[in-house]
């Protein structure tokens, strides 16, 4: 489902933006930007904002029947994108002072975007399709056949010259890593031939690498299903606590600050 | 598939959410709202207010803070502590009362709290802060190249500024000129610089009534302002030229101390200058000349206004005329002279008028004519020198024969028919000798026969020679025959004789007769007989 990494360059670039917009500042007014100054509201606010539509958009989406806007896989590459930017920017609202609430907030907004890492990782080991339903072992398996089928398929139309080029050498066949070997010389010769020969060691290797991909998923399959139960007991707490513990944040400085006269 | 609950929707969720407001609630209840302040408080010890000496021994949010919906105001808070800033604003005096101009302000627009326990309880954005109410203004210390102006560069405490730090930073600036600068004005920075540079590179001079023309652009504050160390000894700095140029005055005084009068700032060159204020006014052939004509040194007062201060060589006269050369010049041309000679003892009068001066004066000798008609016309004297010099005693400047003489301030005054007489029927020979007696002009007529000699005033009177008045002893009677003492009618040629013939009946034939009627023949002598006259008288005898 979540193939790319595009997410995360994007949430780098925005990182980026945002890192020399505060520096601008900085420099401007020659002091770190107070939390309850203008520029430490904007950004406590827009972050905030950011990390409420991470925790929500995606789930509401995953979730519901009726709106099922968007394919699951942007909505989730939105999600990281906004966990990774929202609370980069409330770092910055902190004014780097982690007192009382405030400070409790912000390591919990560290702690659940380091969580929210481990949980991208976990997450895209498990296959999905691009709704975002998880793929079953046996629908692995039929793919992983598929597959190597259509690899034995390219391979044996290539028997002659690999026979002649691995003459004296005993065949593997259902060895991975000597298959791996023979799929990697099946691909160089096949470059070095050029013409159609490139295009197909191209289809060849987009092959290899699924097939490596599904081998990897059929075998950690169960494993990273239950990695991912444990992820998600732990990650929505935590989540859930950060948000009120923001909320509440956010009640007291309007109380204590915004709105005092 | 089946619809799941979102995920803070679960119990692991909405525990852990319970779990964080709990433990909110609880850390309240036992640190009342440390929870959520910002940071610490200040620690630094004062004098004790509200029971507190600093605050950070406030336990209670709400000491402070004051629920947005209630009418009270986290100021009413401060000052209900700090009673003295209250005192401030309400007075108008101290800090406060100068920065705040009413009752509407916030304490927190200027003060900051939860910084730490030794951060300052002041954060004042320099941009924002009314510094200039303070009398000193920040506009000239913005946009620093060190740095945006902290309170702290300055400030140690916020009730006075350390001006130290004033030196200290513009001496890293500037050395030469703050070095200079406090020598010539000491450190006291703010009694001149309200801090937007008045003072300085922009301080506009027009304001002060002296504007700063010429080459006093180009002065250095401390030529006229040294040692002036307060705006107010800046202020009563002197705007006469004497007071800061009295070393310059190469004059030594003598021009008083009015440079202005013939100085501008433009330099020392005198432009335009108004001679005619020196008493002595350039016009006519001085009015083209250089300064250094007349004036050969740089000290003006050297040259005297007097012709001779410049002309002496020039004086025709040789100083005989002594130095008042504008008593008969003028500066139009040495030739052009107006001396009016009526105001010497010799006024020119009469043909006089007329005279060119040399005809009377020498050019070189011209003191050498006398006043005297004498020292020109001696030769045209008539009288060789016989009545002496003094001709105007008789003689007057419109002619020579015009004679004006007062003959009668003499030892003979001139009546009769002597006035009427020419001089010279008298003064035939001269004037110096002249007797006063008749016959000094006068021979006896021989009609007399000798009888009177020089005694004519006996008979005569100045008036006429006749009719005389006979006052000697005259044997027959005067009026006889009607004479009326007229003597030639009996004494027709001389007094020793006497005719009686051609008068009335006396005629000689007829006397003749008449006695030779009467036997008389000697009838010659006739007084002899008629001694009155008398006819009858004769018979008897």
């Amino acid at each position: 489902m979540l193939q790319s990494k595009r997410e995360l360059w994007y949430a780098l670039a925005a990182v980026l933006v945002i890192t020399l917009l505060y520096g601008a500042v900085v420099l401007v007014f020659r002091e770190i930007p107070e939390a309850s100054g203008l520029f430490g509201h904007l950004i406590g606010v827009a972050g905030f904002g950011l990390m409420l539509s991470t925790e929500t958009l995606y789930s509401l989406r995953k979730r519901t029947r009726i709106a099922r806007w968007g394919k699951m896989s942007s909505w989730l590459q939105f999600h990281i994108f906004t966990g990774i930017v929202g609370p980069y920017m409330v770092l910055l609202h902190s004014s780097w002072k982690l007192n009382g609430l405030a400070g409790i907030t912000l390591l919990l907004t560290v702690i659940i975007v380091i969580s929210g890492f481990i949980g991208r990782y976990i997450f895209t080991a498990i296959p999905r399709t691009a709704d975002g339903i998880e793929l079953e072992r046996e629908t692995l398996l039929q793919q992983l056949q598929s597959i190597e089928q259509s690899l034995a398929g390219r391979m044996g139309s290539f028997a002659g010259e690999a026979a002649t080029a691995s003459a004296g050498q005993p065949a593997q066949v259902g060895r991975p890593a000597v298959e791996a070997r023979e799929h990697q010389e099946w691909i160089r010769r096949a470059r070095r031939q050029g013409g159609e020969m490139k295009q197909q060691a191209a289809e060849m290797e987009k092959l290899v690498r699924r097939q490596k991909s599904l081998r990897r998923q059929v075998n950690s399959l169960a494993t990273a299903r239950r990695m991912l139960s444990v992820w998600h007991s732990v990650h929505i707490p935590i989540g859930m606590a950060l948000f009120t513990a923001a909320t509440i944040h956010i009640i007291s400085a309007l109380y204590y600050a915004t709105l005092l006269r | 598939m089946k619809n799941r609950p979102l995920g803070c929707l679960t119990v692991n969720g909405m525990t852990a959410a319970a779990l964080m407001i709990v433990f909110v609630v609880v850390f309240g209840l036992f640190r009342d709202g440390a929870l959520f302040s910002p940071g610490k408080l200040n620690a630094q010890s004062g004098a004790s207010l509200g029971g507190v000496s600093s605050h950070s021994e406030i336990i209670e949010c709400s000491a402070c803070h004051a629920a947005f919906w209630s009418a009270d105001r986290m100021t009413g808070r401060c000052l209900s502590c700090h009673i003295d800033i209250g005192e401030q604003v309400d007075s108008g005096t101290g800090l406060h009362g100068i920065l705040i101009e009413n009752r509407e302000f916030a304490c927190q627009d200027c003060h900051t709290e939860h910084n730490g326990p030794q951060a300052s309880l002041t954060e004042i954005d320099t941009g924002g802060f009314p510094h200039d109410a303070t009398g000193f203004s920040l506009r000239a210390h913005e946009g620093l190249s060190g740095g945006a102006l902290d309170c702290e560069d300055c400030h140690d405490n916020f009730s006075s500024a350390n001006l130290d730090h004033c030196f200290e930073c513009h001496e890293m600036e500037d050395p030469t000129f703050t070095n200079e600068h406090a020598q010539s004005f000491g450190l006291d920075c703010l009694e001149c610089h309200d801090g937007i540079d008045t003072l300085a590179e922009e301080f506009d001079h027009d304001s002060t009534g002296f504007p700063l023309l010429g080459e006093h652009q180009q002065a250095a504050c401390s030529g006229c302002h040294l040692q002036q160390a307060s705006l107010e000894a800046v202020r009563q700095t002197s705007q006469t030229c004497f007071d800061c140029h009295a070393a310059d005055d190469i004059h030594r005084g003598a021009f008083g101390e009015d440079c202005q009068v013939c100085h501008t700032p433009v330099g020392w060159e005198v432009q335009d200058f108004d001679h005619s204020i020196t008493g002595f006014p350039l016009v006519g052939r001085h009015a083209g000349l250089e300064c250094s004509d007349c004036h050969e040194t740089q000290n003006l007062a050297d040259t005297e206004p007097t012709c001779a201060s410049c002309h002496l060589e020039d004086d025709a006269h040789n100083g005989d005329f002594g130095l008042e050369c504008e008593g008969c010049h003028v500066p139009e041309d040495w030739d052009q002279v107006t001396f009016d000679h009526n105001l010497t003892e010799f006024p020119l009068i009469g043909r006089h008028a007329d005279v060119d001066c040399l005809e009377c004066h020498e050019l070189q000798n011209p003191a050498g004519a006398e006043p005297a008609c004498a020292s020109c016309h001696l030769e045209d004297d008539a009288h060789d020198g016989e009545f002496g010099f003094e001709c105007e005693s008789c003689h007057s400047p419109e002619d020579w024969d015009q004679v004006t003489f007062d003959h009668n301030l003499s030892n003979f005054p001139l009546t009769g028919a002597h006035a009427a007489a020419a001089c010279t029927d008298c003064h035939q020979d001269g004037f110096g000798n002249l007797l006063t007696d008749c016959a000094s002009c006068h021979v006896e007529p021989a009609i007399h026969a000798g009888l009177f000699e020089s005694n004519c005033a006996s008979c005569h009177t100045t008036a006429a020679w006749l009719p005389a008045e006979f006052n000697l002893p005259h044997s027959f009677p005067f009026n006889h025959g009607d004479a009326g003492g007229n003597c030639q009618t009996c004494h027709p040629t001389a007094l020793t004789t006497y005719n009686c013939y051609n008068c009335h009946e006396h005629e000689p034939n007829e006397i003749r007769e008449e006695h030779e009627d009467e036997d008389i023949f000697d009838f010659a002598n006739c007084t002899s007989c008629h001694p009155n006259g008398e006819e009858d008288e004769a018979d008897d005898d």
